[in-house]
């Protein structure tokens, strides 16, 4: 009695075991969880070591890097030393090291699209996914709309400038030195006027 | 002389017993090592979907250092205050993100994905030839909250280095990955070094899957030093 009752129970659980396991091997479904599994051996897995971004107990402000010292000059590229209203010395200082080759305008592009399409769309005109797309609830604020790339005062002011813009900011765009390094900000400024002469194309 | 009939019940007995072991052992191994679907808690209830997915934002505009270093950024703060200044600033769902902008304390995301300390993985070289995220990452433009799309073990990287064509996917539009050489010459900002050993280190292993033509999109590494099989190219 007792053996047949055990035969069955080894038998229901087989079963269910293989399927199971069968189903989470092809993908069929599928287990979510919140908290993460015990490690068998995790002395190598987690090292006493500082890794990017992760919290150190050893510094006061729990960073586990530390900044660089005062004037520090990066290894690449530098530091943007103005500040968003100088652009009149600005406009004396920098000077576009590129020129618009295919090359330039593919980087340009590629950097235009991540970066600023959001805002400025992919035309340049200002009316990008973050003023069109975005469900307001009520006593939300919205963005205000962005400036349109291709109209008349962008078109005349110098190159210098669009690229203190870009590495300084202006009114509520953050600057995006942080993320784009020199180059690129140059490659971006050849594409934006790349997209203005294509403006002038289809009027 | 044994009988016919206990013969078969032990035979039984001792096919299920290994059944259980072995499915067992499967789903521990699913469980404990291959950890996809873990899906930990954030503090912000951000959602993928509706900035990648609807929005159609590039991966590399937030986690942009994977671009051009090993390790790929968690987003600062700053970087998501660049339209959250001003765009549903008043919202409940932001209001972490205002305390930490205000008192200069980062906000401190649970990680999803996360490399053993013992191996390293470096985004900027699979980025550059222009693996696409999701090969690793799955679809994240689809997920509403982030899970772990496939086993960070050392079989699924094996695997992808030794048959790229049956698991790499190349560079998609919406991950933003620059297809053309990196390479800007007048400024010489980035510098690619090639070297050049006659004799390749142990652990070598050239496959003729090179020839693919399924590849033709993918620059593969096809230096010396960087070979697929190479210990030192994941161990310290």
């Amino acid at each position: 009695m007792i053996r047949t009752i055990f035969k069955w129970f080894l038998m229901v659980l087989s079963s269910l075991l293989l399927i199971v396991a069968i189903l989470l091997h092809f993908g069929v479904i599928k287990f979510y969880r919140e908290f993460q599994p015990f490690e068998i051996i995790a002395d190598m897995d987690n090292q006493i070591k500082s890794l990017p971004q992760k919290e150190s107990n050893f510094f006061v402000d729990s960073a586990s890097f530390r900044n660089p010292v005062e004037n520090t000059i990066p290894k690449i590229g530098s530091k943007y030393h103005l500040i968003d209203l100088e652009y009149e010395e600005a406009e004396n200082e920098n000077k576009n090291p590129l020129e618009p080759t295919e090359k330039v305008l593919a980087r340009g592009k590629n950097r235009f699209e991540t970066f600023c399409v959001p805002c400025h769309n992919h035309d340049g005109k200002g009316n990008g996914v973050i003023i069109t797309k975005v469900k307001l609830k009520e006593g939300e604020e919205g963005f205000p709309a962005p400036a349109n790339l291709t109209r008349e005062f962008t078109r005349t002011i110098s190159d210098a400038r669009i690229f203190h813009i870009l590495s300084a900011g202006q009114n509520l765009m953050f600057p995006v030195n942080y993320k784009l390094n020199e180059t690129d900000r140059w490659a971006l400024v050849h594409y934006i006027r790349k997209l203005q002469k294509d403006s002038n194309i289809k009027k | 002389m044994a009988d016919s009939k206990s013969v078969k019940n032990t035979i039984y007995f001792w096919l299920l017993w290994i059944i259980i072991t072995i499915a067992g052992f499967y789903l521990l191994y699913d469980y404990v090592i291959k950890n996809t679907g873990f899906m930990p808690a954030q503090p912000i209830q951000f959602s993928h979907k509706v900035h990648s997915g609807d929005f159609g934002m590039k991966c590399l505009s937030c986690h942009t250092s994977a671009e051009n270093s090993a390790y790929s950024e968690i987003p600062t703060t700053y970087s998501c205050m660049v339209c959250h200044i001003a765009l549903k600033n008043t919202s409940d769902l932001i209001k972490p993100l205002n305390e930490s902008f205000d008192s200069l304390k980062p906000i401190i995301w649970n990680r999803v994905y996360r490399v053993p300390d013992f191996a390293k993985f470096n985004h900027k070289v699979h980025i550059n030839s222009l693996i696409d995220c999701s090969t690793c990452h799955g679809e994240v433009e689809k997920m509403e909250k982030v899970y772990q799309f496939r086993p960070i073990t050392m079989s699924w990287c094996i695997d992808c280095h030794r048959y790229p064509e049956k698991y790499a996917i190349p560079a998609r539009d919406i991950s933003g990955i620059f297809s053309a050489d990196i390479n800007l010459d007048s400024l010489n900002l980035y510098k690619k070094k090639y070297y050049s050993i006659i004799n390749p280190p142990y652990g070598m292993w050239l496959s003729d899957v090179y020839e693919s033509e399924y590849l033709k999109n993918i620059v593969y590494p096809r230096v010396y030093s960087r070979g697929n099989e190479n210990c030192s190219v994941c161990h310290h």
